[in-house]
């Protein structure tokens, strides 16, 4: 970890209107080859921030800080720039594979172009590279597959469609927007199966947002987990579920459902994430902490790190260490 | 395909039954005695016998009908009472006056429509769209036949750009055709257009808030193949099921604007027969433009399947 990051991203806040930040202050790296994942509550910034970097966000979205990808700020790119790194060297899957292909063009054409738009080549050459992609990416027959439309199949399909699409040009970086959430349990479990063979294969990075803890701790090398539009922590896998140390992501880890053990009922993380209109003062998880203290009300902890590979925005930090382990 | 093309077919006979009935009935529906009305308050009890033999007015009902279906399948629609011809043979002389300002005009429509439409909801409240909504309004609200008036004011009478009036046929001359038939094509095509721009800014507005809209942008495909292939794509369903009802507008606002251009097509020898109370030639024109309307509507749901693969694929 100690080479350039593929992917700095630094201070990066988006605003919508005046009223609405989704994203405050967030900075976070990702390395060549390394799965970093980003969890949070619906609503916490996290798919703001992925558009964010693919320069997708509406016309509307005001954004500020930096985004680097190899070294060139992409929040500097003028539009036409931007648009030759999207799909040649930043690839994404999206949340919603029944709505993410075109209905009225075929697989084929729809894999076939985003092929040709970064590599000029001849039909028959995208044709038979797009048949390579869909084997890659486990679509059986796909030969005959290319010809269907998009609602001849299933949703698992489509996705493995939308990876083959977002993979057409071997990418650097590969932005997957909480690519199982609309599937199912059996489909899911493949689909990350394939995304951990991808980055083996091909040296990809990806960047997993989700707010399935068990999905992250399957396959994510390091977790950045976001609050109210705030990274409130980043860790590796492994510090995180051993020693979390903001009250929120110990909350999260909590409320994971388990299956061996006994039964009980499901803990959740009392009240509701806060209306980002109508923000609390000091730190925005205070009014659900069941940590905090007077101080928390006073002022927003920035990031700090409690480790070289941990950090939390947390004035309670330092000390939950020891009070967890007593 | 093939099963789809035939049950459109068989579905259609039912309407041309019920338009056929009004057209034989429409004869009934002159309040008073048709033949006095037909020949004038001058006429004599002689005339108005031989007016009502002419019309088959002296038979009893029953034979009036079959008389009139065993004409019709004959392809005989009874005779002009102003022109002295076959009312057929009227139609069919004046037919492809008229189908060609409605091609020019539909096209003008299309071109108009889609790109101010297009134009507007790329540039989403700002002034562009601003403009072409009150075009679209205007277009809209306008009546077509002052339009037409407006125009032959300026573009005839002050700049002297186009004739204010009459036809030359296409074969003799184009150059000729196009100075003629272009007022009489913007005047029909203008409010059309305004309704297409609404129709086309609001579905490409829904279009380019679609989950496929941003799957194109992350390609990185350059905006104009997002908007001019993905978008467009789909923008064309419901533009094509629009203009089935922008061709029925089309034909019926022609009798006005033929009328005002005197161009002698379809619609101003309808407008001429129902002023004078040719009710032969109102019962054939009836029947041939309701036809036409409803072979073109079939044509357009045949298009229809065969832009959208989702329709397509389960008809087969």
């Amino acid at each position: 970890m100690t080479a350039a990051p593929l992917l700095s991203v630094r201070d990066l806040t988006v605003s919508f209107n005046t009223r609405f930040t989704a994203v405050r202050e967030a900075s976070f790296d990702v390395h060549p080859g390394e799965l970093v994942g980003v969890v949070g509550e619906s609503g916490s910034g996290k798919s703001v921030s992925a558009l964010a970097v693919m320069g997708l966000l509406p016309p509307t979205a005001k954004v500020t800080g930096s985004i680097h990808f190899e070294g060139r700020d992409l929040l500097t790119l003028s539009r036409r720039e931007l648009r030759k790194l999207r799909g040649r060297d930043i690839g994404i899957i999206f949340q919603e594979p029944m709505t993410s292909l075109n209905p009225v063009f075929t697989i084929g054409d729809q894999i076939t172009e985003a092929v040709r738009v970064h590599d000029p080549m001849s039909r028959k050459a995208a044709w038979d590279r797009a048949t390579e992609l869909l084997e890659k990416v486990g679509v059986p027959a796909p030969r005959r597959r290319l010809q269907d439309y998009p609602h001849q199949l299933s949703g698992g399909l489509r996705q493995r469609v939308m990876i083959a699409i977002a993979l057409s040009s071997s990418p650097k970086l590969l932005i997957a927007d909480e690519p199982t959430t609309a599937l199912d349990v059996t489909i899911q479990a493949q689909l990350l199966d394939l995304l951990n063979q991808l980055r083996q294969d091909f040296g990809t990075a990806i960047l997993l947002i989700t707010h399935n803890m068990g999905v992250m701790a399957e396959v994510a090398d390091r977790v950045v987990v976001m609050y109210a539009s705030r990274i409130v922590e980043e860790a590796t896998i492994f510090d995180l579920f051993d020693r979390p140390q903001h009250p929120y992501t110990s909350g999260l880890l909590g409320s994971t459902p388990e299956l061996d053990g006994e039964a009980h009922r499901l803990r959740t993380i009392a009240g509701a994430m806060p209306n980002p209109a109508e923000l609390p003062p000091g730190c925005l998880f205070a009014p659900r902490c069941p940590r905090a203290i007077p101080a928390c009300l006073d002022m927003q902890p920035p990031l700090l790190p409690i480790s070289p590979a941990q950090s939390a925005a947390c004035i309670l930090a330092p000390g939950l260490v020891a009070e967890g382990a007593r | 395909m093939f099963g789809y093309i035939i049950s459109r077919l068989l579905q259609a006979i039912p309407i041309l039954i019920l338009v056929s009935l009004i057209a034989f009935g429409i004869i009934y529906l002159i309040p008073g005695d048709a033949a006095v009305v037909i020949g004038g308050p001058s006429a004599t009890p002689e005339e108005l016998a031989q007016i009502r033999q002419n019309l088959g007015l002296d038979q009893p009902l029953h034979i009036q009908i079959l008389t009139f279906y065993a004409h019709l399948f004959q392809g005989d629609l009874g005779r002009s009472l102003t022109l002295g011809i076959p009312v057929v043979d009227a139609l069919l002389a004046r037919s492809p006056i008229t189908i060609g300002i409605a091609i020019y005009s539909l096209v003008l429509t299309i071109l108009i429509g889609l790109s101010t439409g297009m134009l507007a909801a790329l540039n989403h409240n700002r002034w562009i769209d601003q403009a072409a909504t009150l075009f679209a309004l205007l277009g809209v609200s306008l009546p077509n036949f002052w339009l037409a008036l407006v125009m032959i004011v300026l573009f005839s009478v002050h700049l002297g750009w186009l004739p204010t009036g009459g036809y030359v046929p296409f074969t003799k001359d184009p150059i000729g055709w196009l100075r003629t038939a272009t007022l009489p094509a913007v005047a029909l095509a203008l409010m059309q257009a305004g309704l297409l721009t609404r129709i086309t800014r609001s579905t490409m507005l829904e279009v380019l808030n679609q989950d496929y809209i941003r799957t194109a942008r992350a390609k990185g495909l350059p905006e104009w193949i997002v908007v001019g292939r993905h978008a467009l794509a789909n923008v064309m369903m419901p533009i094509v099921t629009m203009i089935g009802l922008v061709l029925s507008v089309l034909l019926s606002g022609s009798i006005v604007i033929e009328t005002i251009f005197g161009v002698p097509g379809i619609g101003s020898l309808l407008g001429s027969a129902i002023s004078n109370r040719d009710y032969p030639m109102i019962q054939g024109g009836l029947l041939f433009v309701t036809t036409a309307l409803l072979l073109l509507n079939i044509v357009i749901d045949l298009l229809y399947t065969s832009l959208d693969p989702r329709i397509r694929v389960r008809g087969r």
